[in-house]
């Protein structure tokens, strides 16, 4: 069976006055139904553009320049408009880091899940009320019927990040892109959502496509994981197979630079260098500037993601030994 | 919308009327004696001293202030030096033609502002955006005057086909209507036009298409009930502006209403006219700013339910 989601050398580039600037360069990867694929980075890598581009919601100045993204075996990039607001909150549903204002701050929340539900499902009036305080319900907020009423700034953050997963679920999807979704939320909030993402994940079935710079919310949910580095994947694996025997140098440094409850750290271990420009990338390996292992080779030769083992994939000239 | 929120803002108005009836007391005694201008300049002594018994200004200023408040509130602004009749009379028989024209020059700024407005923020950057935003700056900064008499030119003594001065038909409305409405449409677009690409940058309109709502639902359902509130706000400035009368269209159409009043007013040296005319452009002004925030708080559910309780 053909995975649910394919996303096939994707390239997106944004212009800017420096000219157009590749933020995502040919990026592959497959989404199964029922699994959680956790895209991780540093802020700019990419992964964010990526989700962005997949549902045609790039900003003005965002285009793909490449690729192919198939869900269901339908081509999302190729096709017009009026049919991907029908794939768009149908099938494929997607949540943002700013649960306040990625709410609509004049509608309540009733009309603004109801909507959804006319749209794709026809449902109004009353049915659609009563579907709405059942969604509301399902995802753990409490006295759904008032706040069927109530506004976006009514509600506190985990509350209104509630409210979109809601929304999201209003038209049974069966692709769920996260963006960021605890981001901008308390670390005890963050763990109610990640808890409630996980059963809802479970129970629906759904496909999660889950974007994040949080290395402990990857462990926690994602099936497998891919890192981003400047608008490229440079390694992807299971999650055990990642946090345990990650190969690319780039991974090793972010996980090196995580804090850990069990164990004394004097100090963090930071990558050394900075993220280079997108408008201005070292030539072969984009990592090779900071890396700890770069060989000669690494200028001339972009390292191409090749299979390591059955379901980890790198790309380094020079991989961390296993 | 709740009681309280009402109440508020219609004590604020009430208060706000005050201060300026308060205000118009104390400058009517600071710019000079009311009985010597009444009276004209070569006036004799005891005739002044009559104009200040009959207009009870030999009494103490507090008892004059209770008098004056009092003599308001029944509706009696004094009486028009010129002919005699009550104050009030006189603006208010002008009011009806004043605001005639004033909600048809409002409907077509309107209509011509807010489309314009929205189509250049879609279009941002574009020829068209660039020919509506030099439309816009053309409709306010040309003056009235100048536009009115263009029109004059074209429309009655070229063309002949519109009168050009008086209000007796429909056909005397189409010109000063046009003047006055343009001037305004002009404002009205730019704002529109900076509400809506404020507002369709927004998180909440990525939301919108991320869940499949078509494009032309995005705009006129999620992003311009949005840009609706700066739109307000200036709208509302305007409705006061309304029933002080367009002083230069009208002038310029010999248009009979408040603004040539106020004109005639003030260079016969008509007091009580001028007062009353005063006193009802801050009260229409006052008025319109409490019609403005309630409709805020219509649109703005911010507004609205400030005030209950924010739940955790």
């Amino acid at each position: 069976m053909p995975p649910l989601l394919e996303v096939d050398e994707l390239t997106v580039g944004f212009a800017t006055e420096a000219g157009t600037l590749v933020a995502v360069d040919r990026v592959s990867f497959a989404l199964d139904a029922g699994e959680t694929l956790g895209l991780v980075g540093e802020s700019g890598c990419g992964k964010s553009a990526i989700c962005l581009a997949a549902l045609g919601l790039l900003p003005p100045n965002g285009r793909i320049l490449g690729g192919r993204v198939l869900l269901d075996g339908r081509d999302l990039v190729a096709m017009p408009e009026a049919d991907l607001d029908k794939v768009r909150g149908g099938t494929a549903a997607m949540i943002f880091q700013d649960p306040l204002t990625s709410l609509n701050p004049v509608h309540s929340l009733g009309w603004q899940i109801g909507e959804a539900l006319r749209l794709h499902r026809g449902l109004a009036g009353a049915a659609a009320d009563a579907e709405a305080v059942r969604l509301l319900d399902r995802v753990g907020i409490t006295d759904p019927k008032r706040r069927l009423r109530e506004y976006p700034h009514q509600l506190s953050g985990g509350m209104n990040q509630r409210a979109m997963i809601a929304m999201a679920l209003a038209c049974k999807p069966r692709l769920l892109v996260a963006d960021e979704p605890t981001t901008a939320l308390d670390v005890i909030i963050q763990a109610q959502i990640i808890d409630l993402l996980v059963e809802i994940q479970r129970e629906e079935g759904l496909a999660l496509l889950l974007v994040t710079h949080d290395l402990g919310v990857v462990a926690e949910m994602a099936d497998r994981v891919a890192v981003m580095y400047a608008g490229r994947m440079i390694e992807t694996a299971t999650s055990a197979d990642l946090f345990g025997r990650h190969r690319h140098p780039y991974t090793s440094g972010l996980l090196a630079s995580l804090p850990r409850v069990d164990q004394r750290v004097k100090r963090l271990a930071p990558i050394d260098g900075t993220v280079p420009w997108l408008g201005d990338l070292p030539s072969g390996c984009t990592f090779r500037p900071r890396c700890p292992r770069v060989l000669a080779s690494c200028a001339e030769i972009v390292p191409v993601l090749a299979p390591e083992a059955a379901s980890h994939r790198i790309a380094c000239h020079n991989p961390v030994p296993a | 919308m709740n009681l309280r929120f009402v109440a508020t803002r219609f004590g604020r108005a009430v208060l706000t009327m005050l201060l300026v009836v308060g205000f118009i007391f104390v400058i009517l005694r600071v710019a000079g004696d009311p009985a010597q201008v009444m009276a004209g300049d070569d006036a004799p002594p005891e005739m002044i001293e009559r104009y200040r018994a009959a207009l009870g200004l030999d009494r103490s200023l507090p008892e004059q202030f209770v008098r004056y408040t009092a003599a308001l509130a029944t509706g009696d602004l004094g009486r028009s030096f010129k002919d005699n009749r009550a104050a009030l009379d006189v603006v208010i028989e002008r009011l009806p033609i004043t605001l005639y024209l004033g909600f048809v020059a409002l409907a077509i700024s309107l209509g011509i502002g807010i489309p314009l407005g929205i189509f250049a923020a879609l279009k941002r950057g574009t020829a068209i955006d660039r020919f509506a935003m030099t439309f816009a700056v053309l409709g306010y900064s040309l003056p009235n005057f100048f536009l009115g008499v263009l029109l004059i030119l074209l429309f009655s003594l070229h063309l002949r086909w519109l009168p050009s001065s008086g209000s007796e038909t429909v056909w005397h409305l189409i010109m000063p209507a046009m003047t006055l409405g343009t001037a305004h449409a002009g404002g009205i677009a730019r704002f529109t036009r900076s509400a809506m690409l404020e507002v369709l940058n927004r998180n909440f309109m990525r939301t919108a298409k991320a869940k499949g709502v078509p494009r032309q639902r995005r705009l006129y359902r999620h992003a311009f009930p949005n840009a609706a509130i700066p739109v307000v706000t200036h709208l509302g400035f305007r409705l006061g502006h309304l029933v002080a009368g367009a002083i230069i269209v009208e002038t310029v159409f010999a248009w009979p209403g408040v603004g040539r009043l106020m004109i005639s007013a003030v260079a016969a040296r008509d007091l009580a006219v001028v007062q009353a005319l005063v006193l009802m452009t801050a009260f229409a002004m006052i008025c319109a700013n409490l019609a403005v925030d309630l409709a805020y708080g219509w649109i703005d559910p911010r507004i609205r339910v400030a005030g209950e309780r924010r739940e955790a």
